[in-house]
């Protein structure tokens, strides 16, 4: 055979039946990721797993970043997000309806209008949250919109001054924006950096340095890692702690192939998100896993999940009142026993008003017309129902005005100053149950 | 924006030779052109004269921005003498620490979204890709609208060019997952061909009758590569007149109306 003829009878691609890569199944898997492995291993084959990845952080713009709609510790009320698409070139819509809500609270109050440059600008005023003394002698208390809303302003304050300390963590999503899975304060803090120091009216312009946030891209969407960050934190309301509970439940769940509606099907506008958290209520936790469902949770014991079921049964009113304005567990388990539904609803309802003009309560009876009308004095005929009326006509709005500031600052409690504050609770408790019942023959 | 991307898994196949000319060809006829070296060897960025740095590491890992790591390229490197360049070539230098890229930073869509913000300031980006496989190449596979493969019509290039192809193909589900397009082939260059050798010239007939009409113009073994890559200039510059250059205008004909199709 002649070369040519040799050369002319070899196939040069002969082998590419043989390849011994295959294509791998990227339907597998239930979340959608992408991280430089799997890329690679969609490019060239499986690999040998590795153990882990170490994250950089890198910077994303803000623009391209959503908020988790399902993170159970809001920092967006619920009144506030009504008025937002959930998009972020429409956050000027979020913030706008916020000081929209701001101020009809502080109209209701008789205060003027919420002023943000008197908050974020002026140095004096930035001190305003941090000293006792500010608090004290401060005009006006914030209500609980008003509260969330200098949450993000006080953080935004503190990233300009020192910087962000620990980068957001994020998820990508399969259009490319990514979705937060901790730090949805954070990332609304750089929105209000980057509105507000446009060069506008004197301020200086650092739109370059808040349009971008440093972020930790993550694999995948972890509600163990989100608990964590969760449960390091004090601010986790009763209502966010039933939230997580229901979603780390959901995902032991999950793994033994339990199925739930999405959080779409479930809850639409203003409506209550407890439909989608109650979902796990009819389930046991898994067996062998109340362990990591502590740890998750950030708590010693299992009666939290008892707890934590009983919130979740909670009507959608009272859930949502307790949310906004952080009711303490134990107040909501007081409701939740509360039957029928409706005497809950009322019952929240009437603490709604209190802890709305609880900051702002005129000093005398006589500037408190519309409430001393409601309470009926032919009540209180002999001696101790003269002191009672004089409790709770005069005085009950200033209790409640120190039992919210204890409230506000039981935070720096050391444990033995919470255990004696608990006793007095129960005691207290049981003085007002007792009162009731007696009210009730 | 256009993003190509120069493959094979063969190395020596003349694809950082071919992804600058092509990167200069297209800036002397007026493009905008980033070349990208994703090759630890950093052979594009001392072909076109820039120091090997960490400009593409720096980009991807510590989040500089292109201001930082984009470099000019003198058009005294690979203009022809006597006629201006009308587009700009500039490159994101590489050196060996491009390997541990994917060491430092794991969401595969870094390259996607660090390069888009090219967008609306540049015509073509090029990557210039190591022959062996990285885990940066999957990443870079996102960031990419279609490939060129140079291939030598010798045994293992093919080898090497269907191994590509296999992997191009079973990249498009990943894509598609994503909501990006399919990956397009833009061409199959023959390079370092020797017309008087009877292997050359049976491959090349073996090329073209499986891959049809996305095999292009072979560009011939010439002594002016060796001389050009010497002198420290590009075939444009060192010898316009050549057949090498001759060769050149070809491909990039090919490569101009496949940008424009």
């Amino acid at each position: 055979m002649s070369r040519k003829d040799r050369l002319a009878n070899v196939d040069p691609f002969g082998n590419e039946d043989d390849q011994s890569t295959s294509p791998v199944d990227l339907t597998a898997g239930e979340r959608p990721r992408m991280t430089m492995a799997d890329a690679d291993q969609a490019l060239f084959g499986a690999l040998a797993k590795r153990e882990g990845m170490r994250q950089t952080i890198r910077p994303i713009s803000i623009f391209n970043i959503q908020p988790d709609v399902k993170q159970p510790r809001r920092a967006v009320p619920y009144q506030v997000r009504e008025h937002w698409s959930g998009r972020p070139k429409d956050i000027a819509d979020l913030f706008n309806a916020w000081v929209m809500l701001i101020d009809q609270e502080r109209q209701e109050d008789g205060h003027p209008p919420f002023n943000l440059d008197e908050v974020l600008w002026s140095e004096a005023v930035e001190r305003q949250g941090r000293s006792e003394d500010d608090i004290e002698n401060a005009p006006y208390q914030a209500g609980p919109i008003e509260n969330s809303f200098l949450k993000v302003i006080h953080l935004a304050i503190s990233i300009r001054r020192d910087g962000l300390a620990n980068p957001i963590t994020v998820q990508r999503t399969p259009k490319g924006a990514y979705r937060i899975e901790t730090g949805e304060r954070r990332w609304l803090a750089y929105h209000v950096l980057f509105g507000y120091f446009n060069g506008d009216a004197g301020k200086p312009n650092e739109r370059d340095k808040w349009e971008n946030i440093p972020c930790i891209v993550v694999e995948d969407f972890n509600v163990w890692r989100q608990a964590s960050e969760n449960a390091a934190r004090a601010d986790l309301n009763a209502i966010g702690r039933a939230r997580q509970f229901a979603l780390l439940l959901m995902d032991l769940l999950a793994e033994r192939g339990v199925t739930f509606q999405d959080y779409e099907a479930l809850v639409s506008g203003a409506n209550s998100d407890r439909a989608y958290y109650a979902q796990v209520v009819p389930y046991r936790v898994p067996s062998g896993k109340s362990e990591m469902l502590l740890n998750g949770l950030g708590v010693a014991h299992r009666a939290a999940f008892t707890r934590c079921r009983a919130l979740l049964e909670l009507p959608d009113e009272v859930w949502m009142i307790g949310d906004v304005l952080d009711l303490s567990e134990d107040e909501l388990l007081r409701l939740a026993k509360i039957s029928p539904p409706q005497r809950a609803v009322e019952e929240a309802r009437r603490i709604a008003k209190i802890v709305a003009t609880r900051n702002n309560l005129p000093e005398t009876e006589e500037k408190s017309s519309p409430r001393k009308e409601a309470s009926s004095p032919t009540l209180f005929t002999d001696k101790a129902l003269k002191r009672g009326k004089r409790l709770f006509t005069k005085q009950h709005g200033q209790i409640a005005k120190e039992l919210f500031e204890i409230r506000d600052g039981v935070g720096q409690a050391n444990v033995a100053t919470k255990r004696q504050i608990r006793d007095h609770i129960q005691i207290l408790r049981a003085c007002l149950d007792q009162l009731e019942s007696a009210l009730d023959q | 924006m256009k993003t190509i991307t120069l493959v094979n898994e063969k190395g020596g196949v003349g694809k950082t030779t071919l992804a600058v000319h092509i990167a200069a060809g297209l800036a002397i006829r007026g493009y905008k052109v980033v070349l990208a070296d994703a090759d630890p060897q950093g052979h594009a960025t001392v072909s076109l004269g820039a120091k090997k740095e960490p400009g593409l590491y720096d980009l991807l890992v510590r989040g500089a921005p292109f201001r930082d790591v984009l470099r000019p390229v003198s058009p005294d490197r690979f203009g022809v003498p006597g006629y201006p360049v009308k587009g700009q070539l500039y490159i994101v230098p590489s050196n060996v620490e491009t390997r541990s890229i994917p060491i430092q930073i794991s969401d595969a869509f870094a390259v996607v979204d660090r390069f888009r913000e090219l967008q609306d300031l540049v015509d073509v980006v090029i990557f210039d890709t190591s022959p062996t496989p990285s885990l940066l190449h999957g990443s870079i596979y996102l960031a990419t609208d279609s490939i060129i493969y140079p291939t030598k019509c010798e045994f293992l290039s093919f080898d090497g060019l269907v191994e590509s192809f296999t992997h191009r193909e079973m990249m498009q589900q990943t894509r598609e997952r994503w909501g990006l397009s399919e990956i397009g082939v833009m061409g199959i260059v023959p390079t370092m061909f020797r017309a008087s050798t009877l292997v050359h010239q049976e491959n090349l007939n073996k090329l073209r009758a499986k891959y049809g009409d996305l095999v292009w113009p072979e560009m011939y073994m010439r002594t002016v590569w060796p001389e050009a890559s010497t002198v420290g200039q590009l075939v444009f510059r060192f010898a316009p007149q050549s057949g090498a250059a001759r060769d050149l205008w070809n491909i990039i004909d090919r490569v101009e109306s496949e940008l424009n199709r």
